[in-house]
């Protein structure tokens, strides 16, 4: 590890060359950047790993489960564990998708899990991400720098290699496509945030990478058209264009950036949408609370793994609670996603907390409130001096037809600054490798 | 039991060529249990640059609503596009029966009240105790609020906006009413469909009680009478509509719309 410390001057420069980047928004402006790594890894140690890989799978399965419920017979609400309210009202709650059975009755093909880890050890989920998360890129892409670097650092210590992932997400599109044809990853183009993630998977995958414009809809299925007349049978669209630019004729209308009618050929069964739309009603902040209750509900487990502690303001006691302690509490406005709309109660002045307040009376279905967990800080490298940064950990769960995987590693995203807990790369964040180490010894890499 | 001829037709003039010309219709009755279809046709054409007419392939499904809808592409470059629905359909008085799916109880961005139109609902001072009762009150109070005209609103206008400024077409008569049903804890939905007579396509209301769908014309304020053809329902407008089409090129399009409906 220390080699790769010694050497971030070649990691870098490598990271240039595969032009590891990352577009954000400031002030309306598209910048892109590079994505600043910190070469230190997160190291996970094999009993850590092996309570995280259960409880993970248990908890991706459960929300499939919920997706299928939900657009299907809904029993969850009829149940009364999820209140009607949480679902119809909810912005990620697509009525378009109602009655849809995907292949496999897979929804979430690709999970994004956002976890921190306590000062005491405990691991928490954060949120989850099922509607088409990004990142999985950035480490192993780290990972193959780091180990031309550095070989002797791999070949020393017992690390779970992370280059199967284009091996996993191709299974999950084979084992999607419906008729044999092209698996094809959809990107909105360039200037979108994640586009190089799109181009490097498709390469790895062997997909196709189409941009808007190159996939048609005629006589229900979809069709690749580029540049010759020939058009080729798609069977799985991996699509990282978001639900609302999906389908211009169903959603967005004004949407340049989707398939028109795509929509009907995946309601049809004749092409493979992933991940499916309308996941945002499972990956809703105010769903979160939910998510032990759906194990519990759908796979008749106790939850292995623990959400923060939250509070819903929509249920009288929480609000009661809420109103009298928010001043340390985190609040969150469940409509913004990635690290916006995230207040600390704390830095708020009394005039602002007195509005908040009134603004969770007002509309106590828009917010939820947690306790502010005091994450572990992990090594990181400054200007070549070691500091002590807020870390989460973004594993990905890969859900195919016949089984749920957790990748062995996953998207260790850190705050740059000393004093804060927002660690997504849409604000500002950098990222390290995640090291899984394993179970035997004798296994070298 | 009545029965009813239907026709209608819809043209797309482009004044150039484009190509990857996508097309979502719903533009043939719903099966419903007051209104059975007896026959029908759909036959799409598309204008060849060099003059004379290719029939286009129709593609048929049902959307997440239920309703019927047909569609297709044309990838070769074409100057224009035409739609002829047309068929009988056989109707009973209009009801149906069933339960509410919750997605018609919340509001949707089209659909969210404004503090003006709460206000509304509330001077109205509504018995709530009977459905049958509020949602007609409901209906001909946005008949007597709004004015009916044409040009001041358009496929974009909220509910709220539409109120706001009084006056608006069948559209926003219908996201009004069922905004203020909904928020009187009536289940309500938007159906898109044709009247009699002739004209282009014409919006009212559903709303549910007691097991049943019944309908309101809020813009004519009155039920809804034999020979108002229902093609689709959702939500609000954006659901629903009965042609929506996409394409690539640069071309000034001119669209034209006429529906008959006869009785038989």
């Amino acid at each position: 590890m220390y080699s790769l410390v010694e050497n971030l001057d070649a990691v870098n420069k490598w990271m240039e060359r595969y032009g590891v980047r990352f577009g954000i928004y400031k002030n309306g402006e598209f910048k892109e950047q590079l994505f600043p790594f910190d070469p230190i890894p997160r190291v996970i140690t094999p009993e850590e790993w092996a309570y995280l890989e259960k409880g993970l799978a248990q908890r991706v399965k459960a929300l499939n489960m919920f997706l299928a419920d939900i657009y299907g017979e809904k029993k969850i609400v009829q149940d009364g564990i999820v209140p009607e309210a949480f679902i119809y009202a909810s912005k990620g709650y697509l009525p378009q998708c109602e009655g849809i059975r995907p292949p496999h009755s897979v929804f979430s093909h690709i999970s994004g899990i956002d976890l921190v880890q306590a000062l005491d050890g405990q691991w928490f989920v954060l949120e989850d991400n099922l509607r088409i998360p990004s990142g999985a890129s950035y480490p192993l892409i780290a990972r193959t720098v780091t180990r031309k670097v550095s070989p002797e650092t791999f070949t020393s210590n017992d690390i779970e290699d992370n280059r199967d992932y284009p091996a996993l997400l191709k299974k999950v599109m084979d084992s999607m496509n419906v008729n044999g044809g092209l698996n094809v990853i959809l990107t909105p183009g360039r200037y979108n945030s994640a586009f190089f993630e799109h181009s490097y998977l498709a390469e790895r995958t062997d997909s196709t990478l189409a941009f808007p414009g190159d996939l048609v809809v005629e006589d229900g299925r979809v069709y690749y058209q580029n540049f010759s007349d020939e058009k080729a049978l798609v069977g799985a669209v991996y699509r990282r264009v978001s639900d609302e630019y999906l389908d211009p004729m169903v959603f967005e209308p004004d949407s340049l950036l989707g398939v028109p009618n795509i929509m009907q050929a995946y309601a049809a069964g004749n092409v493979a949408i992933i991940n499916t739309p309308g996941n945002g009603v499972a990956d809703d902040k105010g769903i979160y609370y939910f998510v032990p209750k759906m194990v519990e509900y759908y796979l008749g487990e106790e939850p292995i793994l623990q959400n923060a502690p939250t509070y819903l303001p929509y249920y009288k006691e929480d609000s009661d609670y809420v109103l009298a302690n928010m001043e340390k509490l985190v609040i969150k406005d469940v409509s913004e996603a990635g690290g916006y709309g995230v207040v600390f109660g704390k830095d708020l002045s009394p005039e602002q907390l007195e509005e908040l307040k009134k603004l969770v009376i007002d509309e106590p279905r828009r917010w939820i409130a947690q306790e502010v967990i005091y994450f572990k800080d992990l090594e990181t490298m400054e200007d070549r001096a070691m500091v002590y940064r807020k870390a989460d950990l973004r594993a990905f769960v890969l859900s195919s037809a016949d089984d749920t995987v957790v990748w062995k590693s996953g998207l260790t995203r850190f705050a740059r600054q000393p004093d804060s807990f927002v660690v997504n790369s849409s604000q500002g964040g950098g990222f390290k490798d995640t090291w899984v180490m394993r179970e035997n010894p004798s296994a070298k890499v | 039991m009545k029965r009813f001829s239907f026709r209608y037709e819809s043209s797309v003039a482009l004044n150039a060529p484009v190509t990857t010309h996508s097309w979502l219709l719903r533009a043939l009755p719903r099966e419903e249990q007051f209104q059975r279809v007896e026959w029908e046709s759909l036959r799409v054409e598309a204008a060849l640059p060099g003059g004379g007419t290719v029939e286009i392939p129709v593609s048929t499904g049902a959307d997440a609503f239920g309703n019927r809808v047909q569609f297709g592409a044309i990838l070769q470059p074409h100057m224009g596009m035409s739609m002829v629905a047309e068929g009988r359909v056989w109707q009973e008085p209009y009801r149906i029966c069933g339960a509410a799916h919750g997605m018609y109880g919340a509001h949707t961005a089209l659909t969210a009240p404004s503090s003006a139109m709460l206000a509304f609902l509330r001077e109205l001072k509504l018995d709530t105790s009977n459905k049958a009762e509020l949602a007609s009150r409901i209906a001909s109070a946005v008949h007597e609020r709004m004015a009916y005209q044409p040009g001041v609103t358009g496929v974009a206008t909220t509910a709220a906006q539409a109120f706001e400024l009084g006056r608006g077409v069948c559209q926003d008569y219908a996201h009004i009413t069922i905004a203020l049903l909904r928020e009187a804890g009536i289940p309500a939905r938007y159906v898109c469909g044709f009247l009699p007579g002739e004209g282009a396509t014409h919006a009212w209301v559903e709303w549910h009680d007691s097991g049943a769908w019944l309908a309101l014309d809020p813009t004519h304020g009155r039920a809804v009478e034999y020979g108002c053809i229902k093609v689709a329902h959702g939500r609000d407008s954006t659901d629903c509509p009965v042609n929506r089409g996409i394409f690539t090129g640069r071309a000034m399009q001119r669209n034209s719309v006429s529906i008959k409906v006869e009785e038989q």
